[in-house]
């Protein structure tokens, strides 16, 4: 569709000598206590006007603070309050401007479950329930996928589907054109090579409200899986001594899942870094210290292309750690581009 | 159109009801819009149209407030001309009936012509002929004649009262014949008196009725 839209702008534009559209690619990634927004678009080149043809660059980085207080019980109107707080501190598109978006939801919000293709209604019946009595009260819209390519396993991913409703309609109501909302595994396997050139095997996502581990399966998200929340009260970012015993208990998960993975399908790439990613990934020594627990490379997420969005307090000094926090809303801006659609700044490089 | 899917789709959380409702409410919006362009411009057509029916109205109604005196004068024109109509065939009837003094005329011209000659002259028998209009014909195929039976002294005084005749605008081609038979009588009867036979055409100025 995208490509349809690019080529008849393009003949518009030609036909009737009006610039196109510009278009920006967008990911907002909605977490428990913040929401992080990256953006994607066409850079500028020297003089050239900004065109299609000019590779696609990080161009934006944005964030805001959502007043729930993922320490203690959630609060009843949390989909009231978020719904409030986005349609508030959204960005404001630039009118005229085509905003592409993906969206991924808060990671307490999406359900994931290992089933078998037979005991997909069953699955079905025990989500629908359980989201019916949580906070969501909604019914349970669900999505399935391969676990392993010589198993009939399914991961179900299931949410509230009024929720992710009501999400997606106050972002499109803010003017962007939301595009699919994405499970987060779904989003990192999928940008991973593009946008740091490591072919991971699996990806860690490690947040202070929560983490989870996707396996790769082929290029695909596999197997995921929510991991053991952190222990240590998120209102500052926890030393590495503080994380030592949870990072040991999620080297053992994520250890776990392997076996599992390979066991659903067979081989599984040895060689191949474990990425990442996540506000405590940020943390000087957590990569040190789960692999020291794990028999596996363990890189951290970050960003390899040229361009990066200027900031002001750290202009001159680039924190390429700083990238791993923001690893999900770049993978879900980067999963709005249509592959083929445009060169890629970071592809350039390679 | 449907749009493709991308790679991604199985993956996406999103029901596909809420892609459908936001391409529904997007078509929505721009049929709306063609719709309300489409309402509005038939709407300035309605008004426009009864504007002009209105202006049209008003015109035809001035117009026809000018053309009432000018119908009235028509009118009184039309009944004049048939009162004019009226009169003139009276006029012609009138005309038509007034007696015709073409005869007299004829009768005081020859007796014109006798008075100067009165004594030398003596008329006989006068016999005046004029066309005479009929009910059927315009006119009659006769011909108007004139005969004059008289006396007279001597063949000078003859000449003198044919000149005289002649001179009368009722009538022309004044001819002659002396009567031998009357004139041998004549010279031996009573007096020697010359008996002559005068012919001629009397005018008529126009047809008997």
């Amino acid at each position: 569709m995208l490509a349809a839209a690019t080529r008849s702008s393009r003949i518009f534009s030609r036909l009737t000598g009006l610039p196109r559209k510009h278009v920006n690619y967008l990911g907002i990634d909605i977490g428990v206590d913040r929401c992080k927004i990256a953006t994607f678009s066409h850079a500028h080149v020297g003089e050239d006007p900004v065109s299609s043809q000019t590779p696609i660059a990080w161009t934006a980085n944005w964030e805001f603070g959502i007043p729930v207080d993922p320490s203690v019980a959630p609060p009843s109107n949390w989909i009231d309050l978020l719904v409030n707080q986005l349609s508030e501190r959204l960005p404001r598109c630039v009118d005229g401007d085509r905003n592409l978006c993906n969206i991924s939801l808060p990671l307490p919000w999406v359900h994931y479950q290992i089933s078998s293709r037979s005991d997909l209604d069953l699955a079905r019946r025990q989500c629908n329930e359980m989201f019916e009595n949580s906070l969501l009260k909604s019914a349970a819209f669900l999505r399935h996928w391969q676990a392993g390519s010589e198993s009939d396993s399914l991961v179900v991913a299931a949410t509230a589907e009024q929720a992710a409703t009501r999400i997606a309609q106050v972002v499109a109501d803010t003017g962007y054109e939301v595009k699919s909302l994405l499970p987060h595994g779904v989003a990192l396997i999928h940008s991973a090579n593009a946008l740091t050139q490591l072919q991971p095997s699996a990806i860690v996502l490690l947040e202070s409200t929560g983490s989870m581990v996707s396996v790769v399966e082929r290029t695909a998200c596999g197997l995921t899986r929510l991991l053991p929340p952190c222990p240590v009260p998120t209102d500052r970012l926890p030393s590495i001594v503080e994380l030592e015993p949870w990072l040991h208990e999620i080297a053992n998960e994520t250890e776990a899942s392997f076996r599992y993975a390979s066991r659903l399908r067979g081989q599984l790439n040895a060689e191949a870094p474990v990425l990442i990613c996540g506000s405590l990934a940020e943390i000087h020594g957590v990569d040190r210290a789960l692999a020291n627990c794990m028999t596996r490379p363990i890189a951290t997420w970050r960003y390899v292309g040229r361009q990066r969005p200027q900031t002001c307090s750290d202009a001159l000094v680039i924190d390429q750690n700083s990238d791993a926090a923001s690893a999900v809303a770049l993978s879900l801006a980067y999963a709005a581009i249509d592959s083929g659609d445009a060169a890629m700044d970071g592809k350039e490089k390679a | 159109m449907k749009p493709a899917k991308s790679p991604l789709h199985p993956f996406d959380l999103l029901p596909n009801s809420f892609h459908q409702s936001r391409r529904v409410s997007a078509l929505f919006r721009s049929w709306t819009t063609v719709i309300l362009i489409l309402l509005a411009g038939i709407f300035l057509v309605v008004v426009e149209s009864v504007l002009t029916a209105q202006r049209n109205a008003h015109r035809n109604e001035a117009l026809a407030c000018e053309a009432l005196p000018l119908w009235d004068l028509r009118e009184t024109v039309m009944a004049r001309q048939v009162a004019n109509d009226e009169l003139q065939q009276c006029c012609v009837g009138l005309e038509s009936a007034r007696p015709d003094d073409s005869l007299l005329q004829v009768l005081a011209g020859v007796a014109l012509s006798t008075e100067s000659a009165k004594g030398d002259v003596i008329v006989d028998a006068l016999h005046v002929r004029l066309a005479v209009e009929t009910a059927h014909t315009q006119t009659t195929s006769t011909r108007e004649t004139l005969s004059i039976k008289a006396r007279v002294k001597n063949a000078a005084v003859l000449q003198q009262w044919i000149e005289l005749l002649e001179s009368q605008a009722r009538l022309r081609d004044i001819t002659h014949r002396f009567d031998e038979e009357s004139g041998t009588a004549a010279i031996t009867g009573r007096s020697q008196m010359l008996q002559v036979e005068i012919t001629g055409v009397p005018i008529a100025t126009r047809v008997l009725p």
